[in-house]
């Protein structure tokens, strides 16, 4: 499903000494089955963003359309129906947990959207094996999981009740480097097999030139700009003002162009162009 | 979050009513209390709407944000004033209808309950806006102190409060998080049977319960690792003094007080 933004504008607490406006004039297309990156400083509104995504938040005016319902607007079935569809798994999941075991926790979700709960019991276990646990987590109780089995846990229990939509926040925060990876290539091969459209809110550059084919760049509530990865590479010093890191093979290859001199002709920047260009710059001989 | 909840909620701002000694606060809420109480008479009320409207001007904070915070409490000044005007029996009967006498001390009495209602849960919120709480319990603190000659414990009390302040927005934070985590995971307390809506609480009761614990643990660690032994030998960041304001402040209010005292009968 499309997702669509058109002029759209969330304020806080509107009316009193506390109002703050945290989105200005959003508009933006998130089409079906894509990877998007939403990056942005702290406080640029990615996480008001991302609360519109499935309804949580309703735009104060504007509108968002995401698929065939329209906000603000929808009823509470209409509603129930996008957080469905939409799955949203909010930065620290581990912090959602609440039932006796591991299976109580995965079928929470399917529960609530009124799915057929036998039917959702037979794909636990490739569920659990998706996301990379074991399939006798399924009787012990999600708090004696460590932090990284419980943030799987709080995955796979979003993954069950089938969204079309992933929206996530963070979602490697407090992993290990190792776990990180595998999280993101979890992502990815649900993006490339299962054509879902992932929604990825992160403040690491490096994983959103990786992974997304366009990247929103949020500041202080506007869109800044929607390119694609190779795009925003020619961005580096507007990426620098608005306080973003800019990726490290960016930098590498910016650092080889000005010091080392080499001539650089790819248009992507990843670990075989940076090699292919070294080779045939080393082979050629030092120039400068 | 709860919006119209406003009291304990502070409004930074550069006022003198922000920027008076929080000790002097207290007392003078503290002295207004009792006056509300002895007032008498239509100019004594007059006296003290004045007062309180003082004060909410000089604070520069938005009357009807003010107005917005007694949203809760309307009701409970409104059926006050209607228990007096149904059930008090002094005085003429002024209005009667459907067996019912309205008298005139009823009247009298409803009205000056509520204006008392009124005017102190103003003050409380304008205390409440203007000054952080920090500065609240280091006041409470500072004025219980005679108490520590009865052995007791003010500071341990005041240390509480103020852990307990501090936590409240935390907590509320903390709240509409979860209860946004699972309204992602399709959990709906706002419909069906009172004994759903109930169990649809237990999903954000429990991860609240785990994480206010963790945090309890986190800060007594915290505490204890930056060597917190209790009030032995502690100095504070912020003396209270008073200043050439807080004189000001109370020369007003010894005159108020005066001409309040005058004015009743």
């Amino acid at each position: 499903m499309d997702i669509v933004f058109e002029n759209v504008n969330y304020t806080y607490q509107p009316n009193t000494p506390f109002s703050h406006q945290a989105l200005k004039d959003i508009s933006l297309e998130i089409k079906s089955g894509s990877f998007v990156a939403i990056v942005g400083h702290t406080g640029s509104g990615k996480s008001t963003l991302l609360q519109h995504l499935n309804a949580l938040l309703q735009p104060t005016s504007g509108r968002i359309t995401l698929g065939n319902t329209e906000l603000p607007g929808a009823d509470h079935e209409q509603i129930k129906t996008i957080r469905q569809r939409v799955g949203l798994l909010f930065q620290y999941p581990e912090h959602q947990l609440f039932e006796e075991t591991v299976k109580k926790e995965l079928l929470f979700g399917p529960k609530n959207f009124g799915f057929d709960l036998k039917q959702v019991e037979t794909e636990l276990s490739e569920a659990l094996q998706e996301v990379g646990l074991d399939e006798s987590a399924l009787g012990r109780s999600p708090f004696e999981l460590s932090g990284g089995q419980m943030k799987r846990v709080a995955l796979a229990s979003m993954l069950l009740a089938k969204p079309q939509v992933l929206v996530l926040d963070e979602p490697t925060a407090g992993l290990d480097p190792l776990g990180q990876k595998k999280m993101m290539q979890l992502f990815q091969s649900l993006h490339e097999n299962k054509q879902h459209t992932v929604v990825l809110v992160t403040h690491n550059m490096d994983d959103a030139m990786k992974y997304a084919e366009k990247v929103v760049v949020l500041n202080q509530g506007t869109v800044d700009c929607f390119k694609s990865p190779r795009e925003l590479i020619n961005e580096r010093e507007r990426l620098k003002a608005i306080g973003l890191e800019v990726p490290e093979p960016v930098e590498f290859v910016e650092y080889m162009k000005a010091h080392l001199g080499v001539l650089w002709e790819e248009e992507d920047i990843n670990e075989q162009t940076i090699s292919r260009t070294l080779i045939k710059h080393l082979k050629g001989g030092a120039t400068s | 979050m709860n919006q119209s909840l406003i009291i304990g909620q502070y409004v930074p701002g550069e006022s003198i009513v922000h920027k008076i000694d929080p000790r002097l606060k207290l007392i003078i809420i503290f002295i207004f209390v009792f006056a509300v109480f002895m007032a008498n008479n239509l100019w004594s009320y007059v006296l003290l709407y004045f007062f309180v409207f003082t004060s909410v001007a000089l604070s520069r904070i938005p009357v009807s944000y003010i107005l917005k915070g007694l949203k809760p409490v309307w009701w409970i000044i409104i059926i006050t004033f209607m228990f007096h005007l149904f059930f008090n029996s002094g005085g003429n009967v002024l209005v009667s209808f459907l067996g019912i006498n309205v008298y005139e001390q009823g009247v009298y009495q409803g009205a000056s309950i509520a204006t008392r209602f009124f005017l102190l849960i103003v003050l409380a919120t304008l205390l409440t806006l203007s000054t952080t709480p920090i500065a609240v319990t280091d006041a409470i603190e500072a004025l219980l102190k005679p108490l520590k000659k009865v052995r007791f414990p003010v500071h341990e009390v005041a240390l509480m409060m103020s852990i307990s302040l501090r936590f409240i927005p935390t907590f509320m934070q903390e709240m509409d998080k979860i209860s946004k985590a699972q309204a992602a995971r399709g959990l709906d307390y706002t419909k069906g049977k009172l004994k759903d809506r109930f169990k649809a609480l237990l999903p954000l009761l429990i991860p609240l319960l785990i994480s206010s614990f963790k945090r309890a643990e986190d800060l007594a660690l915290a505490m204890e690792a930056r060597g917190y032994q209790g009030e032995e030998g502690r100095t504070k960041l912020r003396q209270l003094s008073f200043g050439k304001m807080d004189y000001i402040v109370i020369m007003s209010l010894i005159a108020f007080l005066v001409s309040f005292y005058m004015i009743r009968v």
